[in-house]
């Protein structure tokens, strides 16, 4: 039998080298033999990913490669979620709200700065996408969040994050909540006009802001 | 500078050339008044004569209005139509929706599965009712504006395939299933090329842009480009030479540069380029062999900047790009979105007649003396 170590590897390396199908049996066997669910997901699949995300930095890994080992990371969560305790599940994360605003569908940068989010360590609750101003608004209140993500690939939806902003200020929530936004027609200095806290250019440079200004 | 001092200094370079003119005779490597610019394309520039986007989108009217008023107000314009980004998945049976004021953008995509995909039939523009809508509205055009010049659009295969089956499993496509994805590559190429058959046969030989966004490399690797995008991509580009007799133009938005080598491999002979990457180095690397265009930035600038703003941009585009060797145009970084405000083209027209005055191919134009004098 493989020990701690070496099932926290194979997990990671699953995640890694994308597969989605080898990483159910490895968790299963990682469970039974005893070890904790919570280190198998950060020391063994979140390492993985965050493995990705470097060689995703280093330009090699693409945009393809993140979304086949996140596919792999998810498989392995299935596995090992049900064995987490709802305590330690939601111990210390910083909860974050994320989406694609209202008139736009285009979700794949949004997935990949969720995905990296949770890498993170931070709690996602994803709104999912074409999601109206006030879904955020709500979603934040309810939740208690730290950060809200707002992406969209559009021009024309662009103002759409003006909006959320807008309406966190009418409900005096705008103080309690950081805005980062993101996409491809986004910059700094967009995002700065609208009066948004922050911009991630990719996503891997958005968890590493997300991290600096919520200081996790 | 603010709008009405635009307006004035803008009297101060009038025009002594029309577009066509200037651009046979830039072609030909004879100086022009200025810069050949492209300005706007008539579907975004709705909101400049009162339309949203939506009313020109539902009736041809309104587009014909729009073009005759940007002919009128700008000097220029031609006929154009064709597959846009997501018009095969939409002829095929793609669910879209339409904003009243906004592009429209798939909600649910045909296929999640190749089963449905490779059932599907080569639409013949003349019989699919939403393809013979847009040839129609084509020739509505054209006999609207019979002066006017003709210019087809296909998407690149890949921005095909994804108006047909969602991006993130294309991508997913590309390591698990690469057989199946050619075979829907060919199929989007076969389906462009149908549309080309039936804009030659009803207008005569014309020029096709390419636009194909999703082949950019902030999406997929260069490797995945040689593999899954070169050769569809070729199959596209002879088809249409086969038919029209002119290599298409091509536009990539995003990221570019590890494939630059790759569009002078396929032949192309002019490239427009995002805003994302640097001109002077495009410039400097396939400048040679194509000629290029870019890429004032469309957001931060054109719609959301200020005149100056606007200015400053145009005139580092000619420095750095006006002396590529195959000849520069000005233009965009990506289409000029809805919404840019009229006070914002015009300091672009500014720009590019005072800085870009005496233009010559391989030459910096003469009005960047003015520039350099201040």
């Amino acid at each position: 039998m493989a020990s701690r170590e070496e099932y926290l590897g194979q997990l990671a390396d699953c995640v890694l080298n994308m597969e989605d199908e080898a990483v159910v049996p490895v968790a299963e066997a990682y469970i039974k033999a005893g070890h904790a669910a919570v280190e198998g997901i950060s020391e063994g699949l979140v390492n993985g990913m965050n493995k990705a995300g470097q060689l995703y930095e280093a330009d090699e890994y693409f945009v393809s490669d993140l979304l086949l080992c996140s596919d792999a990371m998810y498989a392995g969560l299935d596995v090992l979620k049900p064995h987490v305790g709802s305590e330690d599940a939601a111990k210390g994360k910083a909860a974050v709200v994320i989406g694609v605003v209202e008139g736009d569908t285009h979700d794949i940068g949004k997935n990949l700065v969720k995905i990296m989010l949770e890498s993170a360590g931070c709690l996602l609750y994803d709104l999912g996408r074409d999601v109206p101003a006030q879904a955020f608004v709500d979603k934040v209140r309810e939740t208690g969040a730290a950060l809200v993500c707002l992406s969209t690939l559009m021009t024309t939806t662009m103002p759409q994050m003006a909006l959320v902003i807008d309406r966190l200020k009418e409900e005096n929530m705008r103080d309690k909540v950081v805005v980062m936004v993101g996409g491809g027609p986004l910059s700094s200095a967009y995002a700065a006009k609208i009066g948004a806290d922050a911009y991630g250019r990719d996503a891997v440079e958005a968890v590493k802001v997300a991290k600096r200004l919520l200081a996790i | 500078m603010d709008y009405a001092a635009v307006m004035r200094e803008l009297e101060k370079y009038p025009p002594r050339m029309t577009a066509l003119e200037r651009q046979a005779a830039y072609a030909k490597g004879e100086e022009v008044d200025h810069i050949p610019f492209k300005l706007i394309s008539s579907d975004t520039a709705a909101n400049l004569y009162g339309y949203t986007y939506g009313e020109c989108r539902r009736d041809v009217r309104a587009q014909r209005d729009v073009m005759e008023k940007l002919a009128e107000e700008f000097g220029s314009g031609a006929v154009g139509g064709g597959l846009g980004l997501k018009c095969v998945g939409e002829a095929l049976g793609s669910k879209l929706r339409y904003p009243e004021n906004g592009l429209e953008y798939i909600e649910e995509h045909l296929a999640r599965d190749y089963a449905a995909l490779d059932s599907l039939e080569v639409p013949d523009p003349r019989e699919n009712e939403f393809l013979r809508a847009k040839l129609e509205r084509m020739r509505y055009l054209k006999n609207a504006f019979p002066k006017f010049g003709v210019g087809t659009t296909v998407a690149g295969p890949l921005t095909t395939a994804a108006s047909l089956r969602s991006p993130d499993l294309i991508l997913r496509d590309m390591r698990r299933r690469p057989e199946e994805l050619h075979r829907l590559l060919a199929f989007c190429v076969d389906t462009s090329l149908a549309w080309m058959d039936a804009v030659v046969q009803e207008f005569g030989p014309l020029g096709c842009n390419i636009a194909d966004p999703v082949t950019s490399v902030s999406v997929v690797s260069k490797q995945q480009f040689e593999e899954f995008t070169m050769p569809h991509l070729r199959d596209l580009v002879e088809g249409i030479k086969a038919r029209t007799g002119f290599m298409p133009s091509l536009h990539i938005c995003g990221k570019t540069k590890p494939i630059w080598e790759h569009l002078v491999t396929l032949g192309f002979l002019s490239f427009s380029v995002d805003n994302c990457e640097d001109l002077a180095e495009v410039k400097a690397k396939v400048g040679d062999r194509m000629s290029i265009s870019g890429n004032v930035p469309p957001v931060d600038v054109l719609r959301n900047g200020t005149i100056d703003e606007v200015i400053d941009s145009v005139r580092i585009c000619l420095q750095k790009a006006s002396d590529s060797p195959m000849g520069y145009m000005l233009a965009a970084g990506c289409q000029v979105p809805l919404g840019t405000p009229r006070e914002n083209l015009y300091a672009y027209i500014y720009a590019a007649r005072k800085y870009g005055r005496g233009a010559r191919r391989g030459k910096p134009c003469k009005g960047l003396e003015d520039a350099s004098a201040l």
